[in-house]
């Protein structure tokens, strides 16, 4: 499981990211490890699409359709390498010809599951991988909410597409409303029985995802020196 | 509905024209959504927020800086959602630019949402007035402020800046309220110019509000 890659590097995440304001530096790491594409972090619209592991046959398929959107509209696909939507996610990104990049809960020498440990190295030689864990940081259960928040802070945008209570996904929502990103929960969330998050995420400023232009209307579009508007 | 106010003006300097194809609308439309999550400019490490005010304040011509003659206190405007601690207000971060600037003595934050309306921005339900009003509350001021400014980010219809001022019409009887707003939308075509400051009238329509021209 664990391996050395010569394509890894570690970077300060203000380095990495750009400057960050006091409540991005609250929760950010102060170290991300990398291999892929890093420049991708210095280039708008990125989007989280992510959810439960235990993910539905239609809950993958809107993870999937969504990210061909995305890749669509020139947006990068942001997502956690774990079983179900992330993969879903990450796989439909790399099929349609765009950008991916795993947030992952591991050092970037190990993989969990054991069983993306091919898509992981697809996708760090051609896509990005990120990881706050140095090596030799033991992975557990704790690693994943921390990674969860770093995801949401390197993504203008979250859509969370299919989540239990309890879910990782659900650490991730908070820390994007906390950012003040916009964070989407996909329509077909609200049509499940049961469940108490939705909400709650809902009152403190999530959205419901009906269809994609009200996701990609929250998005900076990349221009030429903003700031020349001002001249 | 029984209320202290029927119109406020509202000043505001950007145009942020949602269905713009020209090039400098979609700069300002940029500059907003990155403002909207208080980004840092990277080639700076200065907050997009304090370098907007700031450029835009230098060249501000006197009526338009008269706004904030009186020594206002400025009162950001709640987002639609209830909010944790350490959560990115994008209103209070517009008044704490304008008060290094100079424009406004401090910046008092003291209207919060109890109970969550459906965000304005894209949403086919705009919350009424009403609703506004009771999602609303006032906290007490230590200072008696002699002079208040509503400050929000973008300006659409001008509700919840109506319901917000009317709040602290009730709260603080004689006081004078007006509003400002960093941009305010407008839903069609390009606009002829994005950064024109102006000052409008936002009148009480029903159960919503409307921007009017000062005629």
């Amino acid at each position: 499981m664990t391996e050395q890659s010569d394509v890894k590097r570690a970077y300060s995440t203000e380095e990495l990211l750009g400057p960050l304001n006091s409540q991005e530096l609250l929760y950010a790491p102060k170290q991300l490890f990398v291999a892929g594409h890093a420049e991708w972090l210095r280039q708008e619209r990125r989007v989280s699409v992510v959810g439960a592991r235990k993910a539905s046959p239609d809950g993958l398929k809107r993870a999937a359709k969504l990210a061909r959107i995305l890749v669509k509209h020139g947006a990068t696909v942001v997502s956690g390498l774990a079983e179900g939507i992330d993969a879903a996610a990450h796989t439909a990104t790399v099929d349609a010809g765009g950008r991916t990049v795993a947030v992952i809960g591991t050092p970037l020498s190990e993989t969990f599951p054991t069983k993306h440990r091919q898509l992981q190295q697809l996708l760090m030689r051609e896509h990005l991988v990120v990881s706050q864990f140095p090596e030799g940081y033991p992975t557990t259960r704790n690693n994943f909410p921390l990674r969860n928040r770093t995801m949401a802070l390197v993504s203008d945008a979250s859509v969370i597409v299919e989540a239990s209570d309890g879910s990782g996904s659900l650490s991730q929502g908070w820390e994007a409303l906390r950012l003040g990103r916009p964070l989407f929960l996909m329509a077909s969330i609200l049509d499940q029985p049961g469940l108490s998050w939705p909400r709650t995420l809902l009152d403190y400023g999530a959205m419901v995802l009906n269809k994609p232009e009200d996701l990609l209307a929250q998005l900076p579009e990349p221009v030429d020196d903003p700031l020349a508007v001002l001249a | 509905m029984q209320s202290l106010l029927s119109t406020i003006s509202c000043a505001s300097w950007l145009v942020y024209a949602t269905r713009a194809t020209d090039e400098d609308a979609k700069r300002v439309m940029n500059l907003i959504l990155k403002i909207k999550t208080d980004r840092v400019d990277a080639a700076t490490g200065t907050p997009l927020v304090r370098i907007v005010i700031e450029r835009i304040a230098a060249g501000l011509a006197d009526d338009a800086r008269a706004v904030f003659g009186g020594h206002p206190m400025l009162v950001p405007v709640p987002g639609a959602s209830l909010t944790k601690p350490n959560t990115v207000w994008p209103s209070r971060r517009v008044c704490e630019e304008l008060v290094r600037q100079g424009l406004g003595d401090d910046v008092l934050a003291i209207v919060r949402r109890t109970t969550a309306v459906s965000k304005s921005a894209g949403s086919a339900a705009r919350p009424p007035l009403d609703q506004h009003v009771r999602s609303f509350t006032v906290q007490p001021s230590l200072v008696p402020p002699s002079r208040l400014l509503v400050v929000d980010d973008v300006v659409t219809s001008g509700t919840t800046m109506m319901a917000c001022a009317i709040k602290l019409a009730q709260a603080f009887p004689g006081v004078p309220v007006s509003g400002f707003s960093l941009a305010r939308v407008q839903s069609a075509g390009n606009p002829t110019r994005v950064l024109d400051p102006i000052i409008e009238r936002v009148a009480i329509a029903g159960q919503r509000c409307k921007r009017e021209a000062l005629t």
